[in-house]
């Protein structure tokens, strides 16, 4: 019944246009050769090595056209070599890497320690302004011993350099320091080839790779907004690959996969206003959200309902930990408690979210907001773009703001929790509304550790968030949707939204 | 001449099938628009996932399901009934004011001529120019999003034609005779402007104003598309429509049933104001077109 | 006629300088660029730093004094977003966007006159039945749905089109049409409206007494009595493509003017909106004077003083 009346309405619609599509004379073009196109959602703000931080430069440039001295390797989580062969801790600030040799840039210059020291150095540079600088919160030194021996000193004892070394994408000594550049130079299977603003990027294969090559020839990156054109696109044949693409227009069978980022979707609320002053009130909020149902049937394969804020890959996870369930009577009888002590439960309250925080996310957020009023809290949903988003996630937070209801979608694709609870949990930290001085010695603590003993001190300040402060209200565990055009084969990766490597993917026909 | 107070000749109306089609069409979604949705906007924003995109036409689940059910399991019937006040408050209210500010302006801008008309036409074209969608993000930001808000955005933007098309046939109408007798009478330049120019360009404000309502809706839809429209659970048509597209495969009544809305009401104010200006003075037919946009000192 | 121009560039200068102060301020209404621009975590140096770099660290008036001390050598600084000079992107995105919208009006004009037209000459008849209410049909139907029902159907269901896009003659199909859509109905209710007034004037009547053959007079007179209103709402229709290019852009990510200044708006890139809303108040203002010349060429009567 659907299909026949869609179809009833595409020829009723079709009619002006088959005519001007006959007088055109061209079908859909169709990803011929090994001259691969991929459909991207938005377009790389910037194409410098050192702005690789971004989820959207990233998924071009890195293990593309640049490569980084370590990797992390997307199966085990482990931090395995890549430019550099081996590496080992002198002293608890210094670590020394042994670099691969016969590596050349795109532009023919050698690559070792001192173009390597080059380009660490210039992620550092605090005038150079580089997103990447976020994953280096030490001040640290790279030098080069010799050709081949990479010596990194910071300025206090850091457990995990090698895995930080791996967001320090490596841009040839040709890379002007002042400034960002626009036409990266690295050692990658594929190089930079050309960039129209506001329409694509084109890599071309790198002959002169040191490792396996890739099958495709050129690859062109395209970007376009609407998600079900950008499935489309790689349902006709337009694109190779379209990432990511929404649930509603996935397809049943092998084209669309599905790949796991390690990104969590939960609500931060704003401890510091009324209502949620009290920890009861923030609790009642927890159990008021019956995340089962609404992540089952609005998220279905993009998510499952989850408690803690950073994936099972991460650190910080604790196995077995499971949250309050959905209580709704509970809740009211938090909120009453709560009331009778003179807390404000009524205060109003914005749901802070943004369009693209996922796709559907909108309609996930307003199934929560029906959920929590129906408790008794009174909310507001406020949709804002981008960089409103961001005043309200970020401190320091406008004084005269409501309470709010944040939503947000983290990655962790380190593994390690220090690129997530200092930040979302720590007195001082830029996305916190958590002033717990318990937490903040444990995570100082953890900073200093290493290995198990680090996992351990993380997990304690989790327990503590999750068992005492409750100021999160995680919901979902994310997963995402690409989908193969015709002929393509590629299996994604839990890195696969920030580092889609080119020279995964397989050309089956034509 | 043409009825000065704008008076409908009702008893035309029979002599027109879709103008008869139109009007009932709008007389009755005015008084859905009016009555309804006091009684079912709680209903109609309640949230039911079992029912997620319910089939319409399906007969389980009462009448509010008739129309089946959207994304979030809320009954289509009763979101279009409340769909149906914000769309008709918000076209209503921008037509109304945007109508009433530039022809207010126009006639004044006309009348006066020198250096306030100079200044006036500037500032039109200034509003002309400046593109709504960043007008729409400035003031959204700024003052939240709401229906208040939306409705200042678009009459803002929507002001400038009526102005100039006030303000051209003002400028012809202020050589003619009767005014020049008015004015030898003694006639204030105020009861000129009002006893004896602005009846006499009302009808064509009329005209454009019930064209405009067309376009205010789909302007709205246009912002509720670029996710700059109102905030749910405010829900317009074109919010709607907006907010279903992602479903046009797998569930097309979702954005189907508000896109018909849309069409079907801005298609019967197209089919009345036609109508309005067919059963007018004929010299008046069109008469506006080609006047309001000659430039100043053009006259012939 | 040379006094006119002049006077009508004079305000256009004026127009356009208005423009360019109301967007000035209305760009820094939507808040500070800084949290886009900067990592989590960035120290309060940095934010300092960063406002400092891009002047916005400076009272709003000195921004602005030094604003239009830029725009009077025509330098409207660098974007922060595209990291080149503002007014260099913005010129980059108006060719594509002002040949969708030649295009588009041409194509609208094309199917609206003749269509008008014998809805005036048939008027009441069943085609003028049938030509009105599709007319008005097609200018009530929301362009994005348009745009994404056509993508669904003629490009993903049937593969005729591309789904976006510019590379192809055919991939211009979609976009054109869906620009189409609410001129081509406007503009046959103008023609059709004008020419039914000039066929009832008297100076038609005479004609048509002194045996001139109705086709004759159809094109030779009613047409041209329609040019005035035609070109009025068509020159209307053409300033307003560059707010329906931005839903053309965003479906079809088809590049232009509109698509750009979306982006500059949700990147803050303050600059660049500037840019981009200068190069377009001057395409704006510069339609308009055409639109009035053309009046005089289409209209003897109207005499330019």
């Amino acid at each position: 019944m659907t299909t026949r009346t869609s179809r009833r309405i595409a020829a009723f619609a079709a009619v002006p246009l088959v005519f001007l599509a006959a007088c055109s004379g061209q079908g859909p073009g169709t990803a011929a050769g090994t001259d691969l196109t991929i459909a991207l959602a938005v377009e790389p703000v910037s194409l410098d090595p050192c702005d690789t931080q971004d989820a959207t430069n990233a998924v071009v440039l890195r293990t593309n056209v640049t490569e980084s001295l370590t990797r992390i390797d997307p199966e085990t989580g482990e931090v395995v070599p890549f430019l550099a062969e081996s590496w080992e801790q002198v002293d608890p600030s210094t670590w020394r890497f042994t670099l691969r040799q016969g590596v050349r840039f795109h532009d023919g210059t050698p690559f070792d320690a001192a173009a390597a020291a080059a380009s660490i150095n210039r992620v550092l540079d605090p005038e150079l302004n580089c997103q990447n600088l976020d994953q280096f919160p030490y001040p640290l030194t790279a030098t080069a011993l010799d050709a081949a021996t990479l010596q990194v000193v910071s300025e206090s004892p850091d457990s995990i350099l090698p895995l930080r070394i791996s967001y320090a994408d490596i841009g040839a000594p040709a890379t002007p320091a002042g400034e960002k550049t626009s036409s990266p130079v690295g050692t990658g299977p594929y190089r930079f080839a050309e960039r129209v603003q506001g329409q694509s990027v084109t890599l071309t294969r790198n002959d002169d790779y040191w490792g396996q090559a890739g099958q495709a020839t050129s690859v062109r990156y395209v970007y376009r907004e609407e998600p079900s054109v950008r499935a489309g696109m790689a349902r006709t044949g337009e694109a190779s690959i379209a990432v990511p693409v929404s649930v509603q227009d996935a397809t049943d069978d092998d084209r669309t996969r599905e790949y796991q980022d390690n990104r969590v979707f939960f609500l931060r609320t704003s401890t510091e206003k009324a209502p949620f002053t009290d920890p009861r009130v923030r609790r009642a909020a927890q159990q008021a959200i019956d995340k089962q149902t609404i992540v089952g049937s609005l998220m279905e394969r993009t998510g499952t309902p989850f408690d803690q804020i950073v994936a099972s890959t991460v650190n910080g996870h604790i196995d077995g930990f499971t949250g309050p369930a959905f209580d709704p009577a509970a809740a009211e009888q938090l909120l009453r408690a709560a009331e009778a002590d003179g807390v404000d439960v009524r205060a109003p309250i914005d749901l802070v979210t943004r369009p693209d925080l996922f796709p559907g996310s909108d309609e996930v957020i307003q199934a929560i907001h029906q959920n929590l009023q129906s408790v008794g809290f009174t909310v507001n949903i406020l949709s804002l773009d981008t960089d409103a988003w961001l005043q309200l996630l970020r401190s320091p937070f406008p004084p005269d703001q409501k309470a709010t209801i944040i939503a947000i979608s983290h990655d962790n694709i380190s593994g390690d929790a220090s690129f997530s609870f200092p930040k979302y949990m720590a007195g001082d930290g830029s996305n916190s509304t958590i002033r717990n001085p318990e937490i903040d010695a444990l995570l100082a603590e953890a900073e200093q550790a290493g290995g198990a003993e680090r996992a351990a001190l993380y997990q304690r300040a989790a327990e503590i968030e999750y068992r005492d402060v409750n100021a999160f209200l995680p919901i979902a565990l994310q997963s995402k949707l690409l989908m193969l055009g015709p002929g393509i084969e590629y299996q994604p990766n839990s890195l696969t939204g920030v580092e889609l490597s080119v020279a995964d993917i397989a050309i089956t026909t034509g | 001449m043409t009825t000065p107070s704008g008076g409908i000749p009702w008893r035309l109306l029979r002599g027109s099938a879709s103008a008869v089609a139109g009007a009932s069409w709008l007389a009755v979604l005015i008084l859905v628009a009016a009555v309804l949705p006091v009684f079912v906007t709680e209903a109609a924003n309640h949230q039911d996932l079992a029912l997620r995109f319910e089939e319409p036409f399906g007969t389980g689940h009462g009448i509010a399901y008739v129309l089946g059910a959207d994304s979030l399991g809320r009954p289509m019937l009763l979101q279009l009934i409340v769909g149906a006040r914000t769309s008709l408050v918000v076209a209503g209210l921008t037509v109304a004011i945007s109508a009433l500010a530039g022809f207010a302006i126009g006639v004044l801008s006309g009348y006066a001529g020198g250096w306030l008309d100079t200044v006036l036409m500037r500032l039109a074209d200034i509003l002309h120019t400046v593109p709504s969608l960043l007008l729409a993000l400035a003031v959204l930001y700024v003052l939240e999003p709401s229906i208040t808000n939306l409705v200042l955005v678009l009459a803002i933007t929507r002001m400038p034609v009526y102005l100039r098309t006030a303000r051209a046939q003002t400028l012809e109408l202020r050589e003619r005779v009767f005014v020049e007798s008015s004015r030898s009478l003694g006639a204030t330049n105020a009861r000129i402007m009002t006893r004896d120019i602005a009846p006499l360009v009302a009808p064509t404000i009329r005209t454009l104003a019930m064209l405009e309502v067309a376009n205010v809706i789909l302007a709205a839809a246009s912002l509720s598309f670029l996710g700059i429209g109102l905030q749910r659970p405010d829900v317009d048509w074109g919010m709607m429509v907006a907010d279903g597209r992602s479903y046009l495969a797998s569930a097309w009544w979702v954005t189907v049933l508000p896109g018909l809305a849309v069409l079907a009401t801005a298609l019967s104010a197209s089919i009345l104001s036609n109508w309005l200006r067919a059963v007018e003075d004929p010299t008046q037919r069109g008469a506006f077109l080609s006047r309001s946009r000659r430039p100043a000192g053009a006259k012939a | 006629m040379l006094t006119f121009l002049l006077r009508r560039l004079v305000t256009s200068v004026v127009t356009v300088v208005g423009v360019v102060v109301i967007v000035f301020f209305l760009a820094r209404l939507t808040g500070s660029p800084a949290n886009l621009y900067l990592p989590e975590g960035a120290s309060p140096e940095r934010y300092e730093q960063f406002n400092r770099e891009h002047g916005f660290d400076l009272p709003l008036w000195e921004q602005f004094v030094r604003f239009l001390g830029g725009v009077l050598r025509l330098d409207f600084g660098d974007s922060i977003w595209q990291q080149r000079p503002a007014l260099e992107a913005a010129a980059e995105a108006m060719p594509p966007t002002l040949l969708l919208a030649l295009i588009a009006m041409t194509g609208s004009l094309a199917v609206a006159v003749p269509l008008g037209a014998a809805a005036a000459r048939r008027r009441f008849r069943l085609a003028d039945r049938v030509i009105t209410l599709s007319s008005l049909t097609t200018a009530s139907i929301p362009d994005f749905w348009f745009a994404l029902v056509g993508v669904l159907f003629l490009s993903i269901q049937l593969g005729l089109l591309p789904t976006s896009g510019d590379a192809t003659v055919a991939s211009w199909v979609l976009p054109v049409a869906t620009l189409m859509l609410a001129p081509v109905g406007v503009l046959t209710q103008v023609t059709r409206g004008a020419m039914i007034d000039a066929l009832g004037s008297g100076y038609v009547q005479n004609a048509r007494a002194r045996g001139l053959s109705p086709s004759r007079l159809v094109y030779r007179h009613a047409l041209r009595n329609a040019a005035l209103p035609l070109l009025t709402v068509a020159g209307d229709r053409a300033a307003g493509m560059v707010n329906g290019a931005i839903i053309v852009g965003t479906v079809f990510a088809f590049p232009g003017i509109g698509t750009l200044i979306v982006g500059a708006v949700l990147n803050r890139d303050f600059a660049l909106i500037q840019a981009s809303i200068f190069i377009v108040g001057v395409a704006v203002v510069l339609l308009n004077i055409l639109v009035d010349l053309t009046y005089a060429l289409a209209d003897p009567r109207v005499r330019i003083s």
